[in-house]
């Protein structure tokens, strides 16, 4: 065992993959420095062939990653910033997402498009979204959002593994966090939630940071509400068995996510569980999202997304108090 | 506390209700289960008994007319309370703990999670209730009518229902609603040294016509007349009409429909049986709208009455009769019906002819504020005396309930003697 943050889990999760196959690569935007962290060092191990930086065009970035996987590569495309998703719109949605279909199947294109996301930071309106929904929204991706260091490895291994295009966003607040990382090597398939911490009361179903923020809430309400905190893992595919279960057992679900709310992550959850454990509900499905604002930035920001005591709040009003 | 009182829903299509009386003044102090006002719906007066006892608030004066539902008023356990309900609020119930903990911290509280602000009332007649509440109470076989709900606005939650489930005297069964007698969850207690096998609580539609009926017995004089019409004629039009009718796809011409036709004309030529006894005056009513007593089964199983109202009778033709009673019956039986549609009859028939040749004569109730009332029976072949000789014919004994405060003999006489000849020779009715 050994203790990584939740970038080097992230970075190491490429060089696994980069040393296991080949076919592997890295491209981005000062992906060789890497601000963020998540491919540092990587450069020095694999060469620039295999590490490259790019022009400041996240199209293109996008396109010779689709490109790419089509011709038989599976390319870790780095967007910086999750935002960037906007920029590079066209390659990720129309073309990754919808190359296997338009071929009758016989096209895949297996990539990552990793982004760091979320607020916590000032960054602004274009530096703080999860761009969650929208990904959600587009059929053909899959969605991998980890809340902590060890998902992330899992989670990042699998998403290089796996024959689709995977958004693969982790968090800015989640990146000074250490965690216990086996040696051996481990695998988290996608489509797995996990239950964070068990409870009776109420469900909570927290995505990305959230979850940090729910399993602090859910331990300063000890005694007083025994919540089970959920954390989906990946939106795309979205374990919702796992959450129907909960709901069956708790009667009571609040959904906690760092997009924005209309026609959110939370929306579609929310959808689903009315869909198959209406019967079993004793209030109305709650949610917590951030406000349907641009993400403000610096000292407006926490007016925007959802802090601890709006968390505990929701947790409370859910759980009938 | 605070306590609700509010309309109850106490028939399928009751929707509303006026305040008849206040039996206590503002202020007053009342007992629990005391009678604290009395409301009239469409059909029957019900007295609204106390909740829980304490200081009463009138929220809604008489005359008013209320939407099932509504707060009518409160009664207030405590003087803090009584002030409280007077200014027309009832505390909210959100947790102060939940506000404590967002001020201490000093982080900006944006309302982003949904929350229902006050418990104001349950407008509108639908029950407030949580659909895993509801599904308990349906599978423990509790009533949730008249429960009261501790959740957001009144919501009846989980808890609520377990509570019910769990207090065998289900003294949170009756709440509000309070013409309904307490549900005994177990049966089987004695009452005046005799063992109960079922306790069927008297609410809703049962308690409607309990009260109905009684009503009618207590406020009318009613004087039964027996018949017997031959059937001969009506046999043979039916079947000649149907014979015509169904191979362009018409409705099938039942013999209630053919009596609602005889019984219409025949009040136009009788329009004291076409009347009300309302105050001190006797109202003839210009129109003829006849209702016909449907049988329904219950959600619970058991069987009720309504009686829906074919307006106009009189102006229509017997197919017209016909779609419109399979229609209204349809209806009735999937609980569709719309209040109007029950309301607003001035005469009705009782048909009693699917229940054999075993029932014959019968004494029906008036179904008030009506003058009469028309029980026709199942036809049987009898003998009679035709030109002198006895022959077998089909006979249906008839039976004709009126109201001896409105009339006398002779109208009912007359009315009996137009049917007779408009059932006996069908021609007659078009004269």
């Amino acid at each position: 065992m050994k203790e990584l943050m939740y970038w080097n889990a992230i970075s190491e999760a490429i060089a696994e993959e980069m040393a296991r196959d080949d076919k592997v690569f890295v491209i981005g935007e000062n992906v060789q420095e890497s601000p963020f962290l998540a491919t540092k060092g990587l450069v020095q191990k694999f060469g620039s062939d295999r590490v490259m930086d790019a022009p400041l065009s996240e199209l293109a970035i996008a396109g010779a990653t689709v490109g790419a996987a089509m011709a038989g590569y599976r390319p870790v495309c780095d967007l910086t910033f999750a935002d960037f998703i906007y920029c590079a719109a066209d390659e990720v949605l129309m073309k990754a997402a919808q190359q296997y279909f338009i071929h009758n199947g016989e096209v895949g294109v297996p990539c990552v498009f990793m982004g760091v996301a979320g607020g916590g930071f000032g960054n602004g309106p274009e530096h703080s979204r999860i761009p969650a929904a929208m990904v959600m929204h587009n059929p053909g991706l899959k969605l991998v959002l980890p809340s902590n260091p060890y998902d992330a490895k899992g989670l990042m291994k699998a998403a290089i593994r796996d024959n689709n295009p995977v958004c693969f966003f982790f968090h800015k607040k989640c990146m000074p966090m250490k965690q216990e990382i086996p040696d051996e090597e481990y695998i988290i398939p996608l489509g797995k939630a996990e239950i964070k911490r068990a409870g009776t009361d109420v469900t909570v179903v927290a995505t990305s940071y959230m979850v940090n923020l729910a399993l602090e809430a859910a331990k300063q309400l000890e005694g007083k509400v025994s919540s089970e905190i959920i954390d989906p893992r990946t939106l795309v595919p979205l374990d919702i068995d796992t959450i129907i279960e909960s709901v069956k057992k708790t009667n009571r679900v609040v959904i906690i996510d760092e997009d924005t709310e209309c026609c959110g992550v939370a929306a579609e959850i929310a959808q689903q569980i009315i869909e198959r454990a209406f019967d079993y509900l004793d209030a109305p499905v709650s949610r917590l999202c951030a406000a349907n604002s641009p993400i403000a930035g610096a000292a407006m920001e926490k007016y925007v997304i959802p802090q601890l005591p709006q968390v505990i709040k929701a947790i409370e009003t859910a759980a009938g108090l | 506390m605070i306590t609700k009182l509010f309309i109850p829903k106490l028939g399928m299509t009751m929707e509303k209700a006026t305040i008849a009386e206040w039996r206590y003044r503002h202020g007053d102090r009342v007992e629990k289960d005391a009678p604290v006002l009395v409301i009239d719906t469409e059909k029957v007066a019900n007295e609204i008994e106390a909740p829980t006892a304490g200081r009463l608030v009138i929220v809604a004066s008489v005359g008013e007319e209320l939407p099932c539902g509504a707060v009518v008023g409160y009664i207030a356990e405590t003087e803090e309370a009584f002030a409280q309900a007077e200014k027309g609020g009832v505390p909210a119930t959100q947790s102060a703990d939940a506000v404590t903990t967002a001020i201490e911290t000093g982080e900006p509280t944006p309302p982003l999670v949904a929350r229902e602000e006050l418990p104001e009332c349950a407008l509108g007649e639908r029950l407030k209730i949580s659909p895993l509440a509801r599904r308990l109470a349906k599978e423990q076989g509790i009533d949730p009518k008249g429960i009261t709900g501790s959740g957001p606005g009144g919501r009846i939650v989980r808890k609520d229902i377990e509570a019910a489930g769990k207090d065998a005297t289900a003294n949170t069964v009756t709440a509000a609603a309070a013409p309904m007698v307490p549900v005994a969850s177990s049966g089987h207690a004695a009452v005046g040294g005799k063992r109960t096998k079922e306790v069927v609580p008297l609410k809703g539609i049962r308690k409607v016509i309990s009260d109905h009926m009684q009503l009618s017995h207590s406020v009318s004089a009613p004087v039964s007349v027996i018949s017997e019409i031959d059937m001969t004629e009506v046999i043979a039009l039916r079947e000649r009409i149907n014979s015509k009718v169904a191979p362009l796809g018409g409705p099938s011409i039942t013999f209630t429909d053919i009596f609602v036709m005889a019984a219409a004309k025949s009040l136009k030529r009788t329009p004291i049986l076409n009347s009300s006894l309302i105050g001190n005056e006797i109202l003839i009513w210009e129109e003829v709208n006849i209702g016909f007593a449907v049988s329904i089964q219950m959600e619970d199983g058991k069987n009720a009455l309504v009686v829906p109202v074919i307006h106009n009778a009189d102006r229509l033709s017997l197919l017209e009769i016909s779609t419109r009673r399979k229609d209204l019956t349809d209806r009735a039986r999937t609980g569709r019906l719309a209040i109007d549609e029950t309301a607003g009859g001035t005469f009705t028939i009782t048909n009693t002819g699917t229940f054999g040749p075993w029932w014959h004569v019968q004494t029906p109730i008036i179904n008030q504020p009506e003058a009469a009332i028309l029980g026709t029976a199942s036809i049987v072949d009898r003998p009679a005396v035709v030109d002198g000789s006895i022959v077998i014919r089909p006979i249906m004994p008839v039976s004709l309930t009126f109201d001896h405060r409105i009339m006398d003999g002779a109208p009912p006489a007359q009315f009996l003697n137009y049917l007779n000849e408009m059932l006996a020779d069908p021609q007659m009715m078009l004269v």
